[in-house]
């Protein structure tokens, strides 16, 4: 690990000019268990160089629900961003998962500005982002020029509903209109959320940039990619490094520049930031209570069934599957069950899928189920089935009779909207012709949306299989 | 949405990530493939859960020489 540090000399001014150093970190996913590594991290750089720029690629929230699941979605993250010192952020795709109004609510919260060129919004969201910004360091300009990803249905991979109300263009044409900014900076940066890949692709399309700070594609860039003149980062995921870009700039012009990939783990944690970590880990919404379990549920399959008819209900299907392998409790005892046990019950975070698939495929891929699975035939919702299973595990089962929840039989050549999570659809052989889409949503968050609309709920014996073991 | 693991085309759900078309494509061919690290057709290590778009390629042994 290269952090060894030379405090009392300064790094910033070089024998022929200035010295620019900038840390990049992406895709942070509300990892606030790394942030008192990063923290120590960034002032030991800052003891070295006070003017160093610190800056996020984008994705900083989602993947805690410490940080996304609270009353004010993703302003747990951006406080300990303002603790840490950050001097910029531009969008990921993942900032506008829960709407505009938390969008707002979590730029507001910071102490630093968002750069996205690519984005619009209207006066009364009352949402400011601007486009680039040019920071000033020693006489030395630094502009930073944003760009979100944005898909094939013009928006970023975010649940369409979350982005209403916002508008985005096409990242390259945007990053086209900024090819002036290269007049006003010393130093040009783009920090953006699009993949490695197409950071390549804009790399070769705007040559005026000195550097892209990429996120979105998790890439551990550890050796150095110039494409077209353009350095390109991108420190993976979560945390687990961090980028710094050094640009020595002589009468305005960089004539050096060059890219380190740091690891955070080992690095010691920073005491006030560890502390802040706790105090949003103590956040009351986890123990909020969603609904009262009516009676202890005794097996995992009712669970499961619980699962199966939340996922169901979120993505309004007619049938949902849950793996067995997929509900982490075995039990419940009656009582309150609180957000910290949803989960305690779903910890995956799988994304939710929804697929039309005949009644033929659906029953493949139920059957398939527990040669990948290893529980046992898996709960559902919408339906029930009647199967003969092996005893060995990886023999496959045989469903003998299966029925819509109304008692009408599944028919083979029908279609069916079905919900199920992405681990059943990445391992299971059977292949419907449909792959689905993920709905944005995972199986957490289908159970807390379905719990805490029940005052109680009462799934005690409540089973949709029925199992016969035939050898 | 179609992409391609060592060169092989897979068919998976949108908003897949590289471990979930790593798991499709052995549960289409029945060979574990060996996923200790993943990378991307420049030689990058891409964490598991890399978002996949259309036509992305992934490989599961570093595909280009340092």
């Amino acid at each position: 690990m290269r952090l060894s540090l030379l405090p009392f000399i300064s790094l910033i001014c070089t024998a022929f000019g200035e010295q620019i150093n900038i840390l990049g970190v992406n895709d942070m996913h509300a990892n606030i268990d790394g942030m008192p590594q990063l923290a120590t991290f960034v002032k030991q750089e800052r003891q070295n160089d006070p003017g160093l720029l610190l800056m996020a690629a984008g994705d900083n929230r989602t993947g805690n629900p410490y940080v996304d699941n609270g009353n004010r979605p993703g302003v747990p993250m951006v406080t300990l961003m303002n603790h840490v010192g950050f001097d910029l952020s531009t969008f990921g795709n993942h900032e506008f998962d829960a709407g505009v109004a938390a969008l707002r609510d979590y730029i507001n919260s910071a102490e630093f500005d968002f750069v996205c060129a690519n984005v619009f919004t209207t006066d009364t969201q009352g949402i400011e982002v601007k486009p680039y910004k040019i920071f000033e360091r020693n006489g030395v300009r630094i502009g930073v020029l944003g760009l979100v990803q944005v898909g094939d249905n013009g928006l970023p991979d975010a649940h369409p509903d979350m982005c209403a109300g916002l508008q985005f263009a096409d990242p390259y044409a945007t990053a086209a209109c900024y090819k002036h900014l290269r007049a006003h900076c010393d130093v040009l940066i783009v920090l953006t959320h699009l993949g490695f890949e197409d950071d390549v692709k804009l790399a070769q399309m705007f040559p005026e940039a000195d550097a892209i700070v990429g996120g979105h594609s998790h890439t551990r860039v550890e050796k150095e990619h110039i494409i077209n003149g353009v350095l390109i980062t991108q420190a993976e995921n979560k945390l687990k490094y961090v980028t710094r870009l050094t640009f020595d700039v002589e009468d305005g012009k960089v004539i050096r520049k060059k890219a380190e990939l740091l690891p955070l783990a080992g690095l010691p944690a920073d005491a006030a930031t560890a502390e802040l970590v706790e105090k949003t880990k103590s956040l009351p919404f986890f123990k909020r209570q969603l609904t009262t379990v009516k009676r202890d549920i005794t097996r995992k399959e009712s669970l499961g069934c619980m699962m199966a008819d939340a996922i169901s209900a979120r993505a309004v299907t007619d049938v949902a599957i849950v793996n067995l392998g997929g509900v982490r409790l075995d039990d419940f005892p009656a009582g309150p069950l609180t957000v910290a046990d949803v989960y305690r019950m779903d910890p995956f975070g799988n994304a939710i899928i929804r697929a039309t698939l005949t009644g033929k495929e659906l029953i493949a891929m139920i059957e398939s189920i527990p040669q990948s699975d290893h529980y046992g035939p898996p709960c559902v919702a919408g339906m029930t089935y009647k199967c003969e299973k092996p005893a060995a595990e990886l023999k496959p089962m045989r469903i003998t009779e299966a029925k819509l929840a109304d008692g009408s039989p599944i028919d083979p050549e029908a279609r069916y909207t079905v919900a199920y999570n992405s681990y059943i659809a990445s391992v299971v052989p059977a292949k419907p012709a449909d792959a689905g889409i993920a709905i944005d949503s995972d199986g957490a968050e289908c159970l807390i949306r379905f719990l805490e609309k029940q005052a109680e709920v009462d799934y005690e014996g409540v089973s949709r299989v029925e199992v016969t073991i035939k050898d | 949405m179609q992409v391609y693991v060592n060169n092989q085309r897979v068919s998976i759900f949108n908003g897949c990530t590289a471990q979930d078309a790593v798991r499709r494509l052995e549960a289409d061919t029945g060979v574990t493939l060996p996923h200790t690290e993943l990378y991307d057709a420049w030689g990058n290590v891409i964490a598991a859960d890399s978002p996949m778009r259309e036509g992305r390629h992934i490989f599961t042994t570093k595909p280009t020489q340092d």
